[in-house]
This record gives C-alpha cells, sequence and structure tokens, in this order.
C-alpha cells in the first residue's frame, strides 16, 4: 500500500475545471482537500508504487489539471 | 476555588486513575511481548536477535522488555502522536500568531498565564505544561523551554489575582513590541524555512509547533522531531552572532 | 484511526499546506510585515530594577527599544530574567512620560524651558548655600552620583547629599564595616552554586531577586543536594521551596542568632582554629560605635550563655527544635553554608547588631572563606553598592570608602580632584530622615534645609511616616522642591520645579551589583521630547554655579570642577546640551573616580575593560601581562591579590591585625509593641511584580495587571474575629496615620495570627502613612517591617 500527497494545479477555465473536480471525486483511489485558489491538495492511495506512478500520470493528462507535484510517499509494509 | 478550577482537579483524578491502570496494564504487556510477540507486532519476528526496524516503528511503538509498560505509560501523558495534523489556513496561522501576540508584551517575551494559579504554593504548572494537555477545546501546551523550578518567577497571571477583584484597565503605553515576523526564509521554493526566532529558551519547537500547538502553527510533519536537522537558527537572535557595538 | 487513515491524512495537510504555499507566495502570512533579525540591532546592559544586576540584551530598530533578551554570555543570570526583567524595556514607554521642565505657578505645574529651569536652581543654591541637599538614589548610575558628590562634597562643600539606599541597605554598610573594617560581601553569587545549606534571614528571594532564587533551586533538577532554609515571620514563596520553614516573631532574630552562637559555644562545634587565627570579640557600648569595646572569648562565651534555647523560644517564637536544628547544621565542617539577607536584616531597628550577629555566626563557626561558605547581603536598588556604597553619597562620604571626618581621607580626595586644601568640609551632612525632617521644618524652628534637589527617587512615598516627613514641607513658606524623574510621581507633582530625565538606555550608565560586580552599557535611543540625563543636569547647572562666580566650581589650578575635555585635552562646553554626546563623559568621569578605589582595595578596572565585559568583581586587579583580573571571594589567598598571609586576611581589620570581629549585641525590644489599642504587628515589604514605589512597574501593562493594587495580608483567624471577609476593605490605623485597603487571605503570603503584612508599591495607597520613623542608632536606617497597628472595618465606603 502506497500513500502519496500531491497538489494538483488546475487550469483556469470554470467548466473544465468543474469537470475535472467531479472526475477526481469519483476516484475511489484519491482523497480530495480544499482547494486554494487553482491548487487543490490530493492523497493518493495505491496498491504499490507503479500503480501510483500510473495514476499520477493519468492526471496529468487531464485537460484541466495544469500540473502534478508530488510532495510525499508513504511505502507503507502493511 | 473556582468552578473550572474544580473541574480540572476532577480531570486529574481522572487520569490519574487512567494511569494507574495503564501502568498495571503495561507490566503485562511487557509480559506479553517477551513471551509471545503479538499479530500486530509484525517486525519483531520471533528469535531474531537484531531486530530490523523501519524508522516508523521506531517512532510509533516501544520495544524491548518493557515495551507494553512504556507504551502504556506514554498514552497517558504523551501528547498522541497518532492523531493527524488539521489543514491549516492562512487565517489559522493569523489567528494563532494574534493570540501569541496578545499574551506577550513583544515577541520573547514570557507569556502571561490566562487561568488562575496558587500564589504561595509551589508551582505545579509542570502537571499539564510538561508535556501538554487538551482538555475540552483548551490546550495547555507544553514548555517551550527546560523546567526551572520558579515557574512564577517569569510568568504573572494576566488579571488580579485577588478573588472576585475587577482588574483595572491597563496603563496606557507607546510601547510597540517585536512581533513574529512572516517566517523563516527559504533558499528555493520546498526548502525547509529558517527559524525566524530565537531559540533561547524556546528550543522545545513541539511546543507550539507539535500536535499540542496552534492550529496554524503546527508543523505538517509531527513525526519529524530532530527539527533543527533541517530548520537553521538565526545567529543573531540566538546570541551567537558578533554584535555591533556603539563608540 | 487506523494507520492508514492515519498517514492519509498526514499526507492531506502536508498537500494542503502545500498548496496554501503555491496559491498564496511563500508563506501563508507573506503580508505581515518581517521583523526579526535583520534590522533588530542587539546590544547589552544590565536590567534597571534590583540589585541582582541581570544583564540584559535590548533590541532596538527605528529608535526605539522592541525586545528584550536574557543576556547569555552574562555569569549573573545566564540568559534568564524574572517578569520584571522581561518587561523593563517598557520602562520608557509609559505614556506620561514627562518631556518638559515643569513650574509651579498658582500651585500649577506649567512648561518652562531649560535654561530658565536651570536658572532657578541656580538662584536658590546661591541664595543660600548651606541649605541646598541633594537626595539621590541607588538607581543613579556611578556617573551620576559620582558628579553630584564631586558637586556637594568638592564644590558646595556642605556634605548636603544623601540617598534613599539609606532607606534600604545602609545597615549591611555598617554591619560590615564594623565587623570587617570595609564594605560589601566578601562573597559572591558563585557561593550559590557550591553551598550545601542557604539559610534566608527575613528574606523572600524568590520574589525579591528571583534569578538568584532560580539559581539556587534550579540545581535541585541537576541532582544537587541543596537544603533551604526559611527564617521568616510569615510564609512567602520562598516558604514553598524551603526545606524547612522556621517562623519567628518579628525582632527574634537577635535572640535567634545569639542562640545559635550559644549552641556552637556549649557543643564546642564552633571552628576554634578558624577564630584563634582570624577573629577578635568585640561588644557594644553606650553611646554606640561602629568600633565598640573589645571583649575576651570567656566574657563572650558568658554573654552569648544568656541565649539558651528555651530563652530564644521564648524572645523569638522559635521551637528549641528549629534552634538546635540551626545550629547543627553550622556546627558542620562538612557543609558550606551561605546566608542571605536583605530588607528584613537591614530595615530594623537594630540592623547594625543583627547584621554584625550574622556575620559572627558565621566566624564563629568558620563558614566563611570557601566557596559557598558566605553571608551574603542582597541590594534592592541596581546600583546601591555600585553608586552609594562605592561613590560614597552618603553624608558622611567620599569616593571609595574615604569619609569626610578623616583628616588624611579629606587630603586625599583633594588630591584626586586638585582642590585647595580644606575645601572638604569635615562636618558629615544630614542621614535621609534628619535631611528631610529639616525639610518639613520651619526654617525658624531649625529647619536648615530649605532647597532639596531629588533625582531618581520618590520620597513622597518611600520615606517612613510621610506625614511628618514630606508633606509638612509642601507647605511651609521657602522651603523649594525640585526633582529630577522621568513619570510624575508622587514627589515630582509635589515639587516646586520638575526636571524631565533621561532613563537607563535613553543615557550612557554605569552601575554596580551586590556581588561588587561593576557594569557598563552605551545610550541607545534617544530620550523622549526635551528629557535630559541626570547627569548633564548636575554638570550644567555646576556650570552655572561657575559662570554666576560660585568660587567652588573652580579647582585649585581655577579649572572648572567637570573638566571634560577631547582627545587633544581641550574642554569641551558639554553643559550644553547639544555637545554632551560630543564625548563620552561617563568615561572621562569614571576614569577620575576610579582613582580612589585603590585606598580600600576596591580597585576597578579602565572603563574601556567594562564595555568589553558583562561586569567586572573589584578588586580588579592588572596582571603582569596588562589583563585585568577580577575577584571572586574576598579576603581569600588564591583568589583575592591583596590577601597574602594566611589563608583568609581581612586586610582592613578595624583592630589592624587582618582580625575580623565577632560581635555581642543582646536582645532589644522594638521601639512599638501591640499593646490594646494597637493589637496587631505591621510589616511592609515587596511583590514580584512590581519595583519600589511601582512608579515604573505600574506603567508596565503586564506587571500592573498581574497585581494591579496593594492589599493586606491578615491570617484567617484575625479576619474571623474581625469579621471581615476576603476582599473587604479595612482600614490599617497606627499612631501616625491611615489608609484602606482590601484583605487577601491566604494570598501571596501568609502571616501568623496578630500581624499584616502590606506592600509598599502602589503610589494611590499610602501605607508609609502608618509605619515608623524610628531607625538604627548607627546606619540610620529606619524600620519599615514593625508597628503597631489596629485593623477595623471601614465604616462606609
Amino acid at each position: 500500500m502506497v500513500v502519496a500527497a500531491l497538489v494538483v494545479t488546475l487550469t483556469s477555465g470554470p467548466v473544465e475545471r468543474e469537470l475535472a473536480l467531479a472526475q477526481l471525486a469519483d476516484d475511489p483511489r484519491l482523497t480530495l482537500g480544499a482547494p486554494v485558489r487553482d491548487h487543490l491538495p490530493v492523497v493518493a492511495t495505491t496498491d504499490d508504487a507503479a500503480a501510483g506512478v500510473a495514476l499520477v500520470e493519468g492526471l496529468s493528462a487531464l485537460s484541466a489539471v495544469a500540473r502534478v507535484d508530488v510532495l510525499s510517499i508513504e511505502f507503507e509494509v502493511a | 476555588m473556582t468552578r473550572a478550577r474544580r473541574g480540572l482537579h476532577l480531570w486529574f483524578a481522572a487520569a490519574a486513575a487512567t494511569g494507574a491502570v495503564g501502568l498495571v496494564a503495561g507490566v503485562e504487556g511487557s509480559r506479553r511481548v517477551v513471551d509471545q510477540p503479538i499479530a500486530d507486532t509484525a517486525a519483531v519476528p520471533d528469535a531474531v536477535p537484531t531486530e530490523a526496524r523501519s524508522y516508523r516503528d521506531l517512532r510509533n511503538r516501544a520495544f524491548g522488555p518493557n515495551a507494553g509498560l512504556a507504551e502504556a505509560w506514554w498514552r497517558t501523558v504523551a501528547p498522541p502522536t497518532d492523531e493527524a495534523p488539521r489543514p491549516t489556513t492562512p487565517a489559522d496561522r493569523a489567528a494563532a500568531l494574534a493570540q501569541r501576540a496578545a499574551r506577550r508584551a513583544f515577541e520573547g517575551a514570557p507569556p502571561v498565564i490566562p487561568h488562575e494559579v496558587d500564589q504561595l504554593a509551589a508551582p505545579a504548572c509542570l502537571a499539564c505544561h510538561e508535556h501538554g494537555v487538551a482538555i475540552g477545546g483548551r490546550i495547555a501546551p507544553p514548555m517551550s523551554h527546560p523546567a526551572h523550578a520558579s515557574c512564577l518567577q517569569c510568568h504573572v497571571v494576566a488579571d488580579d489575582p485577588r478573588p472576585g477583584a475587577v482588574t483595572p484597565p491597563a496603563p496606557a503605553t507607546t510601547f510597540v513590541g517585536l512581533r513574529p515576523s512572516g517566517g523563516g526564509t527559504r533558499a528555493w521554493a520546498g526548502a525547509p524555512p529558517t527559524i525566524p526566532h530565537s531559540t533561547w529558551m524556546r528550543d522545545e519547537c513541539a511546543s507550539c509547533h507539535g500536535p499540542r500547538g496552534r492550529l496554524g502553527l503546527q508543523t505538517p510533519h509531527p513525526g519529524q522531531v530532530s527539527c533543527r536537522q533541517c530548520h537553521a537558527s538565526s545567529a543573531v537572535a540566538d546570541q551567537r552572532a558578533p554584535v555591533p557595538r556603539s563608540p | 484511526m487506523d494507520r492508514r487513515d492515519f498517514l492519509k491524512s498526514t499526507a492531506l495537510a502536508t498537500a494542503t499546506a502545500a498548496a496554501t504555499r503555491l496559491a498564496l507566495g511563500q508563506e501563508p502570512v507573506a503580508a505581515a510585515p518581517r521583523t526579526t533579525d535583520d534590522d533588530v540591532t542587539w546590544d547589552k546592559a544590565p536590567c534597571r530594577f534590583c540589585g541582582t544586576g541581570c544583564h540584559v540584551q535590548v533590541g532596538t530598530r527605528g529608535g526605539k527599544v522592541v525586545a528584550i533578551a536574557g543576556d547569555q554570555k552574562a555569569e549573573v543570570n545566564k540568559g534568564l530574567l524574572c517578569v520584571k526583567g522581561y518587561h523593563v524595556g517598557l520602562a520608557l514607554y509609559g505614556a506620561d512620560r514627562l518631556t518638559r521642565p515643569l513650574l509651579r505657578k498658582d500651585g500649577k505645574l506649567v512648561p518652562i524651558a531649560w535654561d530658565q529651569a536651570l536658572d532657578i536652581v541656580v538662584d536658590r543654591v546661591l541664595a543660600n548655600p548651606a541649605g541646598f541637599a541633594i537626595y539621590g538614589s541607588g538607581q543613579w548610575t556611578i556617573p551620576e552620583g559620582y558628579a553630584a558628590q564631586k558637586l556637594i562634597k568638592g564644590g558646595l562643600a556642605n556634605n548636603q547629599i544623601d540617598p534613599n539606599a539609606r532607606l534600604c541597605m545602609a545597615s549591611a554598610v555598617t554591619g560590615f564595616l564594623s565587623t570587617y573594617g570595609v564594605d560589601e560581601p566578601a562573597g559572591c553569587y558563585d557561593d550559590l552554586d557550591r553551598a550545601d545549606v542557604v539559610v534566608c534571614w527575613g528574606n523572600n528571594p524568590a520574589e525579591m531577586h528571583p534569578v538568584l532564587f532560580s539559581r539556587l533551586v534550579d540545581r535541585r533538577a541537576r541532582g544537587d543536594k541543596l537544603v533551604l532554609i526559611d527564617l521568616t515571620t510569615r510564609r512567602t514563596r520562598t516558604s514553598a521551596f524551603a526545606d524547612r520553614t522556621i517562623f519567628f516573631q518579628p525582632q527574634g532574630d537577635l535572640a535567634i542568632a545569639n542562640g545559635i552562637a550559644n549552641l556552637l559555644l556549649e557543643r564546642g562545634t564552633w571552628d576554634r582554629p578558624f577564630v584563634e587565627k582570624f577573629c577578635n570579640f568585640r561588644q557594644t557600648t553606650d553611646p554606640l560605635t561602629l568600633d565598640g569595646r573589645p571583649m575576651t572569648f570567656d566574657e563572650y562565651r558568658q554573654a552569648m550563655s544568656a541565649y539558651t534555647p528555651a530563652r530564644v523560644a521564648e524572645l523569638a517564637g522559635v521551637s528549641p527544635d528549629d534552634l538546635s536544628y540551626l545550629a547543627d547544621l553550622f556546627g558542620r565542617r562538612d557543609l558550606r553554608i551561605t546566608s542571605l539577607w536583605c530588607m528584613g536584616m537591614n530595615q530594623h531597628t537594630q540592623g547594625t547588631a543583627i547584621n554584625d550577629l550574622v556575620h559572627g555566626v558565621h566566624l564563629l563557626s568558620g563558614h566563611f572563606g570557601k566557596p559557598g561558605d558566605a553571608p551574603t547581603s542582597l541590594t534592592g536598588q541596581p546600583s546601591a553598592c555600585g553608586t552609594v556604597r562605592e561613590v560614597g553619597t552618603l553624608a558622611h562620604g567620599l569616593p571609595g570608602g574615604l569619609v569626610v571626618t578623616k583628616a588624611e581621607h579629606r587630603t586625599e580626595a583633594e588630591g584626586h580632584w586638585n582642590l585647595p586644601p580644606g575645601r572638604i568640609n569635615p562636618k558629615p551632612g544630614y542621614h535621609t530622615v534628619e535631611m528631610w525632617r529639616r525639610f518639613s521644618t520651619p526654617s525658624d524652628q531649625g529647619g536648615d534645609i530649605d532647597t532639596i534637589w531629588v533625582q531618581v527617587t520618590n520620597p513622597a512615598r518611600s520615606l517612613p511616616n510621610v506625614d511628618a516627613l514630606f508633606y509638612p514641607s509642601r507647605k511651609l513658606p521657602g522651603k523649594f522642591l525640585i526633582v529630577s524623574d522621568v513619570y510624575p510621581t508622587a514627589t515630582a507633582m509635589a515639587a516646586d520645579l520638575v526636571l524631565p530625565s533621561a532613563m537607563w538606555v535613553e543615557k550612557n550608565g554605569m552601575f554596580g551589583n551586590s556581588e561588587r560586580r561593576t557594569q557598563q552599557w552605551f545610550k541607545m535611543v534617544a530620550p523622549p521630547g526635551e528629557a535630559r540625563d541626570d547627569c548633564w543636569q548636575t554638570i550644567a547647572v555646576a556650570r552655572r554655579l561657575h559662570d554666576r562666580g560660585h568660587p567652588g566650581m573652580k579647582d585649585k589650578d581655577g579649572k572648572f570642577l567637570f573638566n571634560i575635555v577631547d582627545e587633544t585635552d581641550r574642554p569641551v562646553p558639554v553643559w550644553d546640551w547639544r555637545r554632551y554626546y560630543d564625548v563620552n563623559v561617563d568615561a572621562q568621569l569614571f576614569e577620575e573616580y576610579r582613582r580612589f578605589s585603590r585606598h580600600k582595595h576596591k580597585d576597578l578596572a579602565p572603563y574601556a575593560e567594562y564595555v568589553k565585559a558583562r561586569g567586572l568583581r573589584w578588586p580588579v586587579v592588572e596582571q603582569p601581562d596588562h589583563t585585568w583580573r577580577e575577584t571572586k571571594f574576598r579576603f581569600v589567598r588564591g583568589d583575592d591579590p591583596y590577601a597574602t598571609k594566611d589563608d583568609v586576611q581581612f586586610y582592613h581589620s578595624v583592630t589592624k591585625d587582618d582580625r575580623a570581629l565577632i560581635w555581642f549585641h543582646p536582645h532589644q525590644p522594638p521601639p512599638e509593641v501591640p499593646d490594646r489599642d494597637y493589637p496587631m504587628l505591621l510589616c511592609t515589604g515587596r511583590v514580584i511584580e512590581h519595583w519600589h514605589t511601582g512608579t515604573i512597574t505600574m506603567r508596565i501593562p503586564q506587571l500592573q495587571r498581574a497585581m494591579p493594587q496593594a492589599y493586606c495580608e491578615i491570617h484567617r483567624a484575625d479576619a474571623a474575629a474581625l469579621g471581615v471577609a476576603d476582599g473587604e476593605v479595612v482600614t490599617i490605623e497606627s499612631r501616625r496615620g491611615r489608609v484602606d485597603l482590601p484583605v487577601w487571605l491566604d494570598g501571596r503570603g501568609q502571616p501568623p495570627p496578630g500581624q499584616v503584612f502590606v506592600p509598599f508599591f502602589d503610589e494611590s495607597i499610602v501605607i508609609n502613612l502608618v509605619t515608623l520613623e524610628n531607625y538604627d542608632p548607627l546606619s540610620k536606617q529606619p524600620d519599615y517591617k514593625k508597628c503597631a497597628v489596629r485593623i477595623r472595618r471601614r465604616a462606609s465606603p
């Protein structure tokens, strides 16, 4: 199990933004924090590191996402 | 005795009782660790002479023959490190700094005491302020400095200590005290900030920045306890720098 | 919360913090002004309050003091301060600072120009030079006191100068003089780090000398075994830390000291080798003198034998058990014992006697001269030692321990001051109580003091029996009161002329603390408005006297008394305020003053050495390599360079044989004892938050709010008998006056039944209307600690 802290920076367009937020909220692997302006705190929980990397790459590919910063990764044993 | 104080005493009684139970349980626990490792201490496999432990386990779990005792005791007195820091906002931080300032003449002054104290007896401040406690919404922060015996030498109450006395308005002053800066400096975005204040008498960072600190001042990484490994102190604020002298 | 949830919430906090930073710039409160480090300048200064002499670091920015920190390089306090010290920077900023000279016209104080103010002072001097007095202070800096001293003793030659320190440590001085032949403690604060036993004689250092108290009790946390004994008349915060609290009847201290001596003699536990080598015995004479009359050891033993435990129990109310315990401790050679005392032993009609007796107990038991073995008196003002005792700003004193009554001392002083022979008057001036009594007596009835210039003190509140000593002068024609101060104190508001002064780091200064430590600081901020240094005020008045032809203002070569020069030796007109800081006047006055310090082996180093140090303890003696070395333990071979003969050498011995004197003084009852009309005993004192008459600390919000007004402590049983509730306002009345104030039961202290305690810091509750003006016959120090009063419920509010 891997837990990662991310900041997802959204683009400013209101429509794409709402769509992206809805999409992220639906993903069971993601926990969303309260956005601060364009910056959204996100926690990603995946079964292993490879899945985590794939998830971050997937997020970066979304049209309303300007960038994804990975702040920390906890590689838990259990 | 005011109602608030009576409440405190009850709380202490409860804490003491809990402590006693914990102690007994702890002794039991210590035997158990030696005899049969329990399932969730997976990092302590049987019959391995040198334990390989993750840093997280070192931090979060006691080990060795007295592990159970230590854990039980620690649970009664220690800040709950398993409680996650709450996310903070600039408003939290501003409010925390304003609250701090309200109790200090200037940044670095000893804070006044916002509650009654026994004016005559040897101070019992450490009961709450040694490790800090939270009672309801109120937090007794742990001390920022090593213990001195005569607490009331530096800390005085914020209002007339005589029962029922009405504290007159504070005298007018033109003093404008030093206030906390906006924080330390960073060499680059993401670098650990420097410590913006003196660390003299403020070397227990957890006093303000730990889980018992005010929301807004808490560190986002309470697990790291060797603060000054990453955060540099100021030689000027700490009186280590050569001071310019008048002629 | 399980482990995964914990990790997730930690990660979320991290992410939120990062998002916030990304969104709002570097830091969440980036908009707040940056205030630390870069733009604050830090410099050292000794604290302006008590005699402990802590060093603070003063943070200034934009010409204002903005912060205070404990000075980590200071040996006295090692970075720690008390609540007053942490707030000492606020002392400068009370909203009602005096900023212009004020003259009383038609009963009101109105602003005038400095020029006019100085002329008025000079007019008063010239009108009657003999009736002009300066009433100074243990808060004077050393150069300020020295300038006033030189003006009065070397210029006006009327010797009318005395300080408020007469009210706080004169008995300690006479105790040191009569025991060792020279003033000031032999030990120092290092003794507190080493002592096994500390005895507080009527002393509450937990509140009055908090930093020294912490230095002591914090040793326990390091595993040191320290026995703290609280000899006291009421329970205080010090009692809370004491291993043994021994209550005694006020004035019982004399009997206790004698009782200890008696037991040491009776049990043979006194230190025979020490006494035989280093001590002589003395007894009192009638009339009393500082030298007394010799007595043999057998006579001494005989006199002491009257103080049996039973008799001490009767006189002092101390149990034979407690007395025996004290004697046991003093009888042990394996323990180091330090005694501490302050106002309890000094504000005492038998002040000299009790000081002598406590020194005597230490000498008799050999608890002297080893680190941790010391009788040490503490002082209440930052420079009671430096400016009063060392500069000698007392009616009979000259700098360096010289006195006006000795011809060779006058000659020496005239030499240092380059005065014509015979300039210095051999007749001492009036001591404090006498000075004020004469000021408050009509001129045609012997009131021959008609002008007093008060600097840095508040006699309208700190004198005893103020209705007799202070206020009558305010109604007498021809009496003129000049007050230099920083705030409109009760004294300033009663004055005819008020001069606004600079304070503390608004000027250069030097202080001397309780352990012989001389300290220096530089001016860091400008004084407000037209406020100016007291030292400048004195020099400016002297110059005007000079210009108007007063012959005393010139030395024998016709040079001005305060000949301040530049680096080319040309005089600088420092009496012109605009030129005062062209040169360092403090440094020049100090260099002149320090020539006096050799006479009594109180050697001071050059000014520049004090600039570098956090104070140095005299004698400071130059070494072969031209460095300067301070002395921790005086009279002790190996540390004091002047003690060379034996392990201990009392080289200023009264008996000229290098021996100290062990005195016998009998118990004497206090001048006023409770009777049917006035059945209770009043003791006055202090609290940690406030300093002296509160003129500064009551203007500091954190201190004022923590203790906003005076109160009276009585025992619960007395309150019940009087039918008085906690907080109720009562009237305390003596034969001299009365005050109304609220009762506080089991508050900051607990007096035993029959006793009352009132702190004297509150200018609005004048407890010195009630106190007694009786004083010690030798030290002339009044007793504020014992007078008979009655308490009654206030009839109507």
